[in-house]
């Protein structure tokens, strides 16, 4: 209790200083005056251009061949989904050989009527084995036992007899009884053997909670117990999963009770087969057969085939209103971007509206494999989109913009930037965040952080420097855009060339 | 526009409503971000200094006032430096709660503090909010070291710190928008995390039907709405560096770990199973790969560095304050002496020394990835765990009171924060003094509060709530349980150390060769760790990003402060439902 008060004491002190060091400056902020802004309305030109965008990709949808591209994906897509053909996805690993055919099935409910009535078999146990998530308090006179790992077994097992006793990892307990139900059996401890026990090679005897990497992670022994499937039944009320483990004669009666069992797999939890010495583990999850993969591969390769002489039209479809985006401020070098998004948005969107739905109606395999022709189609339709679009709106390449100029000019260093000083406190699309300015006697040098009034995080430094050559001043400025994002480079030179031109237009005039 | 018709007229800086107004806003989003980091496993509070700007404008403007961008700063610094605290104080607690009522924690004989985890039996919740609350001060020891770098970074480095401009920016911007812009974006984000969080998650699991085609890759299809609103604000670079560690991961790293029979892939192999059981060698892989990124950090900037010491040195306010962060960070080891006895032995003492000068080193890291990156990571930590688990040392009191990865004080994250709330101060040019002690002020009022909103949503869900699903904690838990008993092997694996360190190279070599060095490798690294449900939301903030910054500033503006009202929208169903949860008792 000492620390906490020590702690308490010192977070105080530290909350104290905090406060006291705060005031004190909070002093020198109260007389400062701020101003207030006026809120505006947002400019309208930003929304025309989205509403633009999205006026495109109607026109775009509304031509045949959109309607074409979209029926023929979603032909593909079902096609894919319904030719997947299922199956249960299996590792098989050697082992060492049992001479024995096994198989080792969880149910998650207790069907013996199947297990006993549908199987024909040599040998038939069944065990208990799981991990709880809300542990089971059991009491052993007046202390209590937190167990959350039971095995429960029909049979004894090599040194476990559980016929007449159970086991429990805590030595405490050891030789005590312990009460379930009305029936009290004796408690013996139980070793870390337990670990080593196996039902086949790879399989252990008791459950692990967790593998850490491909180590298996046991409940600790003494959240452990062991007895036998009766009383585990009983004291979990028969809610548990159990397992059965499968003797057959030969492995021809093994393979033909496989599809008898798979008939419930919707109560399978754990699958194993043992051959001999081959251990094969089925998962729970169906799986797309290599048939399901290869048709939907082919069918996505016909579908790009068709759908590719239709982009071409689609495209052809955006051109016809290039002139009109222009006019409402778009860009000539976004056009090709405008087109590409044009053509894909359909088809992504199709796809969304698809991949939404069909996990409602197929299976995961299905699922599967309509996602693999979706994306092949996909990729493919944007590639050759991609190369159309390029070819239409090809531009020679301009000369690069530049971000310096030279003047000379009759004016000093102190006219010339105030000039420059008003001229960009009055720019309508920049504001000024910070402008520094120096003159001394022939030489001059100012410089400004500017802030580009329409658009967030972007801006520019600007540079100019006034310095004597023969009669006249030589005028050196220099614009360094800035920006938050990664703008396009062709939007940076925009910027510097409306800097640039505003400083030198001033200057010039 | 002339500034006469923006600004309509000037008074005097109104404190005390900007301080209320902080701390009204901050004890929301402090709700928010204690909910949303239990649950998802990330903390939003880094990211919520973009928010809170909008918050606090609503609440002035609920009380009729008209703030300035001064009052909005202030107030919001306040409100971020309550909400951060929930990364440490109800972040922890849930973690050690969680842990302690892992079965196996037990078995290794780990004893933990009583007051570190919610208990049913017994009210330690005094003593928990007391020594939370010293964790927290503790980490202050970062905002020290902050405000004694802040010039490095900022003015030497010219580091962006794209959170701090971008709040800078909201902060100006928010006082120019009418009611009716700032509506619909907040909106959308209330409407789309609301029908996620009663009719979700909308995610689709694609790792059990990949394993037998690609054993150990893990796949999750599905949007996340807050992430994505995130991811919305965060530069393209970042986004797309995120999107490729998160791919390397899980597309061919995984793979190539089951293909070395470290991973087992069994019958129930999910995405969640997959990722509990590579805890070992997720945090290895990292380890390496953050060990070669430091090294080369450092070595490319150490000349940099070497005159910032000497600057720093020069000065004995500097000197004075460095001193006070040593021993806040001494202060830590004291305490993990206090509740461990046998670490009073000389021994441990160059593991103490170690650990000290590991944390200013992964401070001054942290700051450098903010700067660049905008968001710190707790995924270049593990580094500081691996130090200790190297010393030998068995149990949990070191690592609880000095490991910034499994432990409680995080002077890093504090410092990677502070410096963005620095940047605002310099953007807005207020003075730095005054922004830092805001902020400190703000987290040692913040350290209980949301300390007691985790033990309220324990105390109401419990640890099993479909509401409250902790799940994403389990692989940490699992693999702190491991570390602190040393009782598994393989808690860190050379192999995979060596793996990390070899991709980190071949990553650096890459991309330099390609030209795409502003992907930054810390990004990558942000990716590595998250885990692959997030991929997709990811993917598509990106190619939104790549689209819109092709169509023009003005729609790129658009989207991103959008994307913060959706952000702040999308906290508030969160707190909404939980609201709603409690009401009908969980």
């Amino acid at each position: 209790m000492n620390e906490v008060l020590i702690n308490a004491l010192m977070y105080g002190v530290a909350l104290v200083l905090t406060t006291y060091l705060l005031l004190r400056r909070v002093k020198l902020l109260i007389g400062r005056k701020v101003r207030v802004p006026k809120p505006q309305e947002a400019p309208k030109y930003t929304y025309s251009q989205v509403i633009a965008l999205i006026k495109v990709v109607s026109i775009v949808l509304k031509t045949p061949a959109t309607a074409l591209s979209l029926s023929v994906i979603l032909i593909i897509l079902l096609i894919s989904a319904l030719s997947s053909g299922a199956v249960l996805a299996s590792k098989t690993v050697t082992i060492e050989p049992t001479g024995k055919y096994l198989i080792i099935i969880e149910l998650s409910e207790n069907l013996p009527q199947l297990i006993t009535h549908e199987l024909n078999f040599k040998e038939l146990r069944k065990m208990i084995r799981v991990v709880l998530e809300e542990p089971l308090n059991l009491r052993v006179g007046s202390e209590t036992l937190v167990i959350y790992s039971v095995l429960g077994l029909d049979t004894d097992y090599g040194p476990l007899n559980v016929s007449r006793e159970c086991y429990v990892g805590a030595k405490e307990f050891s030789s005590r009884l312990l009460k379930i139900r009305d029936k009290l059996v004796p408690i013996k401890y139980l070793g870390n053997f337990i670990y080593e026990l196996r039902i086949v090679d790879g399989v252990t005897l008791l459950k692990p909670s967790f593998f850490l990497g491909s180590k298996p992670i046991f409940v600790p022994l003494e959240n452990t117990l062991v007895t036998s499937f009766e009383l585990a039944n009983e004291l979990l009320n028969a809610s548990v999963p159990i397992t059965y483990v499968i003797e057959f004669m030969s492995s021809e009666e093994l393979n033909a009770t496989v599809p008898l069992l798979l008939k419930y797999k919707e109560y399978i939890s754990e699958f194993i087969i043992v051959h001999n010495d081959t251990l094969i583990t089925y998962f729970g999850t169906p799986i797309p057969s290599t048939e399901g993969v290869v048709t939907s591969i082919i069918s996505a390769a016909i579908a790009s085939l068709i759908i590719l002489p239709s982009t071409h039209a689609q495209i052809s479809k955006i051109k016809e209103v290039e002139e009109r985006l222009v006019i409402i401020g778009f860009p000539i070098w976004s056009l090709s971007l405008i087109a590409l998004f044009a053509v894909i948005s359909p088809l992504i969107m199709m796809g969304i509206v698809f991949f939404l739905i069909t996990p409602l109606v197929f299976e995961p395999p299905s699922v599967f494999t309509s996602l693999i022709s979706f994306v092949i189609t996909a990729l493919t339709v944007t590639a050759f989109s991609k190369i159309e679009v390029s070819k239409i709106y090809a531009q020679p390449e301009i000369t690069p913009a530049t971000h310096e100029l030279t003047l000379v000019l009759s004016e000093g260093p102190h006219e010339v930037l105030s000039k420059v000083d008003t001229l960009l406190r009055r720019d309508e699309f920049f504001d000024v965040i910070k402008i520094d300015k120096y003159c001394r006697d022939d030489e001059g040098y100012l410089y400004g952080v500017l802030r580009f009034k329409k658009a967030w995080g972007l801006g520019a430094n600007v540079e100019v420097m006034v310095s004597r050559v023969n009669d006249g001043y030589k005028v050196s400025i220099s614009v360094k855009p800035w920006s938050i994002e990664e703008i396009s480079d062709k939007y940076m030179e925009l910027i510097s060339k409306m800097v640039l031109s505003k400083v030198h237009g001033g200057l010039r005039v | 526009m002339t500034s006469s018709s923006v600004y309509s007229n000037s008074r005097y800086l109104r404190i005390k409503d900007d301080v209320l107004t902080g701390l009204l806003t901050g004890l929301i989003m402090g709700f928010i971000d204690t909910y949303g980091y239990c649950v998802t496993g990330y903390t939003t509070s880094e990211i919520s200094l973009i928010i809170m700007p909008v918050i606090v404008y609503s609440f002035f403007r609920l009380l009729r006032l008209r703030p300035s961008t001064l009052d909005i700063f202030v107030a919001s610094v306040i409100a971020f430096g309550i909400s951060l605290t929930s990364a440490i104080t109800s972040g922890m607690y849930v973690t050690y709660t969680l842990l302690n009522n892992l079965p196996i924690t037990k078995k290794l004989g780990i004893e933990l503090p009583t007051w570190l985890y919610f208990s049913e039996e017994g009210n330690y919740l005094p003593q928990s909010i007391i020594n939370y609350s010293l964790m927290t001060l503790i980490s202050a020891s970062g905002i020290v070291l902050a405000y004694i770098f802040y010039r490095h970074f900022i003015d030497r480095e010219r580091l962006l710190y794209p959170i701090g401009v971008s709040s800078a920016f909201m902060i100006n911007t928010i006082t120019l928008k009418t009611v009716k812009t700032l509506l619909v974006p907040f909106l959308i984000g209330f409407i789309t995390e609301l029908a996620a969080l009663l009719w979700g998650p909308f995610t689709y699991d694609l790792t059990p039907s990949l394993q037998p085609i690609v054993p150990g890759m893990a796949l999750s299809l599905g949007i996340d709405f807050f992430m994505l609103y995130l991811a919305l604000i965060m530069p393209l670079n970042t986004s797309l560096g995120i999107c490729l560690g998160n791919a390397l991961m899980y597309l061919l790293i995984f793979p190539i770990l089951a293909f070395q029979g470290l991973l087992l892939i069994s019958a129930n192999t999910s995405m969640t199973t997959l990722v509990v059981s590579s805890t070992p060698y997720l945090s290895s892989f990292i380890v390496g790969f953050i060990l070669l990124s430091i090294m080369w950090y450092l070595l490319s900037n150490y000349r940099s560095y070497a005159k910032t010491l000497r600057i720093l040195l020069s000065y004995r306010i500097n000197r004075l304050l460095m001193m006070v962060s040593l021993a806040l960070l001494t202060l830590q080891i004291v305490t993990a002496i206090v509740y461990d006895n046998k670490l009073l032995n000389l021994v441990f003492l160059p593991i103490f020394v170690a650990t000290i000068v590991m944390q200013v080193v992964l401070t001054l890291v942290n700051m450098r990835v903010v700067g660049e990156v905008g968001l710190g990571s707790q995924a270049i930590f593990p580094i500081a765990t691996s130090l200790i688990y190297v010393s030998g040392y068995k149990g949990a009191s070191l690592y609880v009171f000095a490991d910034p990865f499994t432990g409680i004080p995080m002077p890093q994250y504090f410092a990677g924060s502070a410096m963005n709330v620095i940047k605002i101060g310099r953007v807005l040019e207020l003075d730095i003094e005054t922004v830092v002690l805001l902020l400190l002020l703000g987290i040692l009022v913040g350290a209980p509060i949301t300390l007691i909103y985790g033990h309220l949503l324990l105390a109401v869900y419990g640890l099993h709530s479909r509401y409250f699903s902790l799940v994403r904690w389990l692989p940490l838990t699992y693999w702190m349980v491991a570390l602190y008993g040393r009782a598994v092997g393989e808690v860190f694996n050379v192999s995979v150390i060596a793996m990390g360190v070899t991709v980190s190279i071949m990553l650096i070599a890459l991309l330099r060769a390609l030209r795409l060095t502003q992907i930054s490798l810390f990004a990558i690294l942000i990716g590595l760790t998250l885990i692959p449900d997030l991929f997709l939301t990811f993917l598509i903030a990106s190619l939104i990003k790549y689209v819109t910054m092709r169509l023009g500033a003005e729609i790129q503006e658009s989207l991103i402060t959008s994307s913060a009202l959706a952000l702040a929208g999308a906290g508030t169903a969160v707190i909404l439902h939980t609201l709603m949860l409690i009401s009908m008792g969980g």
